[in-house]
């Protein structure tokens, strides 16, 4: 690709823009089941999940910013590099 | 990368990865200590005539195609243990019922998020590749 065509994001954000994704659809997937199992389908269901879904992301975005570096280093240490 | 054989030129003994007893030439002719003491002539290496020296150990790795899972079980149990306990503890305040309460909030988030992670982790990436300029 052209460097003068390449709009993207500079490498550095690679981390923070994984970690915001990656946070976002596992709380929402996670938060889903977890206040599903809780509550059963239903109106109740429908309006909790997302109040679950936003304070869970909070939480997860900056600790996968932690945990993500941690365990690329201990895969390393276990698995062969590709 | 250096090349590991797997056996001894001479004698065909085995030379895992690990083994102290592999000696090299610098083209990785491989020898093992035995032979090279008893058998090659000088202890040099009867292809080049170059010195041996002992092979560095690389240490046991799984193969390579376990890096998802891996990454997917040791991501899911550290960011389940820490977002189940935040979350219990914001639910219930700390004391002997956070405690008790904790270890099965993880283990029922972690059972979710594993195989999630491992469904969500090659699409995150996908879409990080698409926004961020590779390193």
């Amino acid at each position: 690709m052209n460097a003068t065509e390449d709009r993207r994001l500079p490498a550095r954000f690679t981390l923070p823009v994984t970690g915001f994704i990656l946070s976002g659809i596992m709380t929402i997937i996670i938060s889903g089941i977890s206040t599903l199992l809780a509550l059963g389908p239903g109106a109740e269901f429908l309006a909790r999940w997302p109040i679950a879904w936003i304070s869970s992301w909070i939480i997860a975005f900056p600790t996968v910013l932690v945990v993500l570096p941690m365990v690329r280093r201990l895969v390393a240490r276990i698995v062969a590099a590709p | 990368m250096l090349e590991l054989r797997p056996n001894c030129e001479c004698c065909g003994r085995d030379l895992p990865p690990e083994s102290r007893d592999a000696l090299i030439c610098s083209f990785e002719c491989t020898w093992c200590v035995d032979c090279a003491r008893t058998k090659l002539p000088g202890g040099l290496c009867p292809n080049c005539g170059g010195e041996l020296l002992r092979r560095p150990i690389r240490p046991r790795r799984l193969p390579a195609r376990f890096t998802l899972p891996v990454t997917g079980f040791i991501l899911s149990g550290i960011m389940t243990i820490m977002i189940s306990g935040i979350s219990t503890l914001l639910a219930l305040g700390p004391g002997a019922e956070f405690l008790a309460r904790w270890p099965i909030a993880w283990l029922s988030s972690w059972v979710i998020a594993f195989p999630t992670v491992l469904v969500v982790l090659p699409i995150v990436r996908r879409i990080v590749a698409r926004i961020v300029a590779s390193p």
